[in-house]
């Protein structure tokens, strides 16, 4: 998104009309925001591997989802769907932008978290699991996320990525069994083993 | 490939999500993890990923509510009046392209008499040449009817609207 000028508030004039333009309240909004944002952000962050895209993402994400008139029956429902939106963002960017410049962006950030974490195990099996989430295939990071991060269910999960529940569970055992050889590959290659 | 299913694998990503895992769960959660091969893969790959997403929170920064909100609310905005300008382009576009038409058509058929009577034009040849084509239009006018009179300065002020129509609406733009 362009930065937006004080020209373009002065143009806009007063904001009390956006509770006009979205469905949501305001103060609805923050509410839901505070609830969202953080594991929204990290879904983001580690599907695309890229922090700052995860930013713009977030943000895009909310717009679509403040822009929406769809009807939601749950505050589950409404989280839900906004994973959903978050989902699409990404593979929205993959087509546009390609597989190549996402590895230079994946690598940069390998980089950031070794630097960034503290020292000793934890930074160690952080820096692997990225590693190894790297070489997973977009779908199969997002099922593992969903499912083992944010602890969502198998019709939660099918929800948000638009599969079939009863496919699930096949796909999301293949995803564990190959994050497993990939962490187990990348201990021996580190000679943690 | 079918997935291997144990029916406490759900209890089991809960308590470790949730953060009970492994000194606030049921004993016997715990117990039967380290006895079962799904759970013990479970505890595994959710553990990592748990720790990751800890560290991420701790180490995010992000915008508030208002921020987000407020960048929203400007974007939604600015996206409405684009829309209402639209029209508007698509109008001014238009009568852009009629008077260049126009303006074509004018010059492609003054262009063959003019070529055919003077050769290579000459500043006086063009004076003499539009007091003779003015004339000859005024005798035209004369001789047709008040009717036919009529219709072509109808004609003639609809090429001039076309021709100022871009104008008017420039300025009436370049004001927004």
């Amino acid at each position: 998104m362009r930065d937006v000028t004080l020209t373009d508030v002065e143009l806009i004039g007063a904001f009390g009309d956006a509770d006009r333009t979205f469905l949501m309240t305001e103060e609805a909004f923050h509410a839901f925001y505070e609830q969202t944002a953080r594991p929204v952000w990290a879904y983001l962050a580690r599907i695309t591997g890229d922090g700052r895209l995860a930013d713009d993402l977030l943000q895009e994400a909310y717009y679509r989802f403040l822009r929406t008139r769809a009807d939601f029956e749950s505050d589950d429902h409404r989280r839900n769907y906004l994973f959903r939106i978050a989902t699409n963002l990404v593979r929205d960017h993959r087509r546009r932008r390609g597989h190549e410049e996402r590895q230079l962006a994946d690598e940069s950030r390998l980089e950031d978290v070794s630097a960034e974490s503290h020292e000793g195990d934890r930074a160690v099996r952080r820096l692997d699991l990225a590693r190894a989430m790297d070489q997973m295939k977009p779908r199969e990071r997002s099922l593992l996320w969903l499912a083992y991060a944010q602890g969502c269910s198998h019709e939660e999960i099918a929800d948000v990525l638009g599969l079939k529940k009863a496919s699930l569970k096949a796909l999301l055992f293949r995803a564990r069994k190959r994050l497993l050889a990939l962490l187990s590959t990348t201990d021996i290659q580190g000679g943690r083993r | 490939m079918n997935a291997p299913e144990c029916p406490r694998e759900q209890d089991v990503i809960n308590a470790i999500v949730t953060g009970r895992w492994p000194d606030q769960c049921d004993e016997s959660l715990c117990a039967h993890a380290t006895e079962c091969a799904i759970c013990k893969e479970l505890v595994d790959v959710t553990s990592v990923m748990r720790l990751d997403r800890e560290a991420m929170r701790e180490e995010m920064s992000l915008p508030s509510a208002g921020q987000v909100w407020w960048r929203a609310a400007i974007r939604a905005r600015l996206e409405a009046s684009q829309r209402v300008a639209r029209p508007m382009t698509w109008i001014f576009g238009g009568s852009v392209a009629c008077a260049a038409g126009l303006t074509i058509a004018v010059v492609q058929l003054l262009w063959s008499p003019m070529r055919a009577a003077f050769g290579t034009p000459s500043p006086d040849a063009w004076a003499a040449w539009l007091a003779l084509e003015l004339d000859r239009v005024l005798l035209t006018l004369t001789n047709l009817g008040p009717l036919a009179t009529t219709g072509v300065f109808v004609v003639l002020g609809a090429a001039a609207c076309l021709l100022l129509a871009p104008l008017a609406l420039y300025f009436a733009l370049s004001d927004e």
